[in-house]
């Protein structure tokens, strides 16, 4: 093979992150439109330009995208996930009928995303989180419509944003500045129980602010920062607001520990983490998938795994893990669980706090750990996906049934063996 | 529009013919599109979509693609371009793929690299563009993975013939340093 066939091969393995985001449709001419009073208005335009475009590859040249109000922070923007329905005020996160540029239907938006919505008049945010190590998608309409009468959400609303007074505290201020760190809240109403025991030394005091996008109104609120027993500081710290006696952990929503060492000193695993099941994906001889959850795992087997703490983090944002591996752990203190997963690659990773860490610690460590589970742990489930072998050409003109059957496929394509 | 992708993906794990019939309705444009760029035969085309289903279908499960588009779509490009091989050496070639490679060329680096692992190359060529800006990134991958013709970036990008030869010139050049500089053999 010649080199420059080598390299065009070799950049068929790219990030997958960037062959989908060039699957979109490019920004094309950004036009200002500056009215606030039509801003809910213009979410909604925006939000039907997002339907009514295509992927690429069924239209060209692309539409042009009013980005006036609705704007991203990513690469993978485009889409007009937030609407403000000019009818009753209600501003949701619509995912269910909006199709973004790649011709996806809210696949990332649903599972995967990090949904700000941030007027832009204020630097206050409202953020709901869902457990991801994926991208992030922040959009930033404005939305000054007249508060709503309806509070019911429609089929095409999967989250209905609260009023203000609806809300609690921890859902008024969920996030805050420290240090030019954001600190996010990941569980929102898991007080720190006893307190008199977790809480530690008062560090300072912040301001939190907060908005009702039904009436732009910026609120603030004090923050008590504390520090947690036996946590570092650098990944978690409690926190009190106001007057309330309650005491919330807050989260460092970057936290990135430089070894694996250091991520089991800042969240003292070694006396807050406990280990669950482990679960395991893999395929027999007969090319039957598996899907088996095990025995609870043995602290020393887990710590065992742990035990080289100089590895350092080698986690990106764009790396792709396929985990086999997943070991249900428990942090206790904050009544959270996460995993610990290896994949066959021989990486060890983590969405511990939400956010992603990655030590490799080499295949070898990888198949000594499933030839551990499968010898030593007991089954407590075991789901069998039995093998199905590859469809025929006979087989798509005359099968139709679920699961025993070769597949088929409707339309004009069939399905062609090698 | 077509089914959610992760809807797609659990009727793989669950065998479900339906999962063939919902991608090739959501992605056969799509794929076709790819293997169209790269072989320039319609017969071709097509056969490597269908060969595209049955690698999903193969490999799902184990795998559980977070980019269903992105899977799919590499696939595809690795069976075209193995197909586009094997037609060069029986002289069937040559077209937009063909220009491709000369243009793949510039990338080369002058100097012998020490680093040859295709992972660490691939990683390297990822990290580079994503150092671009998001324009020029995506430009490039539509002209180099996706093999879209000038013509077909000009109606996408906007702006003239000549602009999108330079840019793409111009990225070439800074890969090709940015190999040097990172110490790859290819």
């Amino acid at each position: 093979m010649k080199k420059e066939e080598r390299l065009q091969h070799l950049c068929g393995d790219i990030d997958e992150a960037l062959i989908e985001e060039a699957a979109r449709p490019p920004r094309r001419t950004v036009v200002r439109i500056w009215l606030p009073r039509i801003a809910a208005a213009a979410a909604a335009v925006a939000l039907t330009v997002g339907l009514a475009t295509g992927p690429w590859w069924q239209q060209s040249p692309p539409p042009i995208i009013d980005q006036s109000d609705v704007e991203s922070s990513d690469t993978s923007d485009e889409t007009g996930d937030v609407s403000a329905d000019t009818q009753t005020g209600d501003v949701s996160l619509d995912v269910s009928d909006v199709t973004d540029a790649s011709g996806e239907t809210g696949d990332d938006t649903t599972t995967t995303t990090t949904t700000t919505i941030k007027p832009q008049a204020g630097n206050s945010t409202t953020t709901r989180k869902k457990t991801t190590m994926k991208d992030n998608i922040t959009w930033k309409p404005t939305a000054t419509a007249p508060a709503p009468q309806d509070t019911t959400t429609t089929r095409h609303q999967i989250a209905y944003v609260k009023k203000w007074d609806e809300k609690s505290i921890v859902e008024k201020f969920p996030s805050f500045d420290w240090n030019n760190t954001v600190f996010d809240h990941y569980v929102r109403e898991h007080p720190l129980l006893p307190a008199d025991e977790l809480v530690g030394d008062y560090i300072t005091d912040v301001t939190a602010t907060g908005q009702d996008v039904y009436t732009d109104t910026i609120y603030t609120e004090t923050v008590h920062l504390y520090a947690i027993k036996g946590i570092s500081t650098k990944a978690a710290v409690a926190i009190r607001y106001g007057e309330d006696p309650i005491y919330y952990p807050a989260f460092n929503a970057d936290y990135s520990p430089a070894t694996l060492g250091d991520l089991i000193d800042d969240l003292n695993l070694a006396e807050t983490m406990t280990a669950g099941n482990v679960y395991f994906e893999y395929r027999d001889e007969e090319f039957n998938f598996h899907d088996t959850r095990y025995s609870r795992l043995p602290a020393e087997k887990l710590w065992e795994l742990l035990a080289d703490r100089s590895l350092p983090n080698v986690y990106d944002q764009q790396m792709t893990f396929y985990d086999t591996i997943d070991i249900s752990v428990h942090l206790n203190l904050f009544g959270i669980s996460h995993v610990l997963s290896l994949d066959e690659s021989g990486y060890l990773f983590t969405n511990m706090l939400s956010t992603g860490k990655a030590f490799y610690v080499g295949k070898d460590v990888y198949t000594a750990f499933v030839d551990y589970v499968q010898n030593n742990l007991a089954v407590e489930s075991d789901r069998v996906v039995p093998y199905t072998p590859a469809p025929t050409d006979e087989d798509t003109a005359t099968t139709t049934s679920k699961g025993a059957q070769p597949p088929t496929v409707t339309g004009t394509t069939t399905i062609k063996l090698n | 529009m077509g089914m959610d992708d992760h809807r797609i993906v659990a009727l793989y794990w669950e065998r479900d013919p339906r999962a063939l019939a919902e991608t090739q309705q959501k992605y056969s444009g799509y794929l076709h599109r790819i293997t169209h760029n790269i072989l320039q035969n319609e017969q071709d085309a097509q056969e490597c979509v269908n060969d595209t289903y049955l690698r999903a279908w193969n490999a799902i499960p184990p795998h559980r693609p977070q980019r269903l588009c992105a899977f799919l779509g590499k696939i595809a490009r690795h069976l075209a371009l193995d197909r586009y091989t094997a037609n060069t050496a029986q002289k069937r070639g040559g077209g937009t793929t063909a220009t491709l490679l000369e243009e793949w060329r510039d990338c080369l680096p002058d100097t012998a690299g020490q680093v040859e692992d295709e992972v660490a190359i691939q990683e390297t060529i990822s990290r580079f563009l994503r150092g671009l800006s998001a324009q020029h990134r995506r430009l490039f991958v539509r002209r180099y993975w996706y093999g879209d013709s000038i013509n077909d970036l000009v109606a996408t990008f906007g702006g003239s013939e000549s602009r999108i030869k330079t840019q793409l010139l111009r990225t070439r050049q800074e890969l090709k340093e940015f190999l040097e500089k990172e110490n790859i053999s290819v």
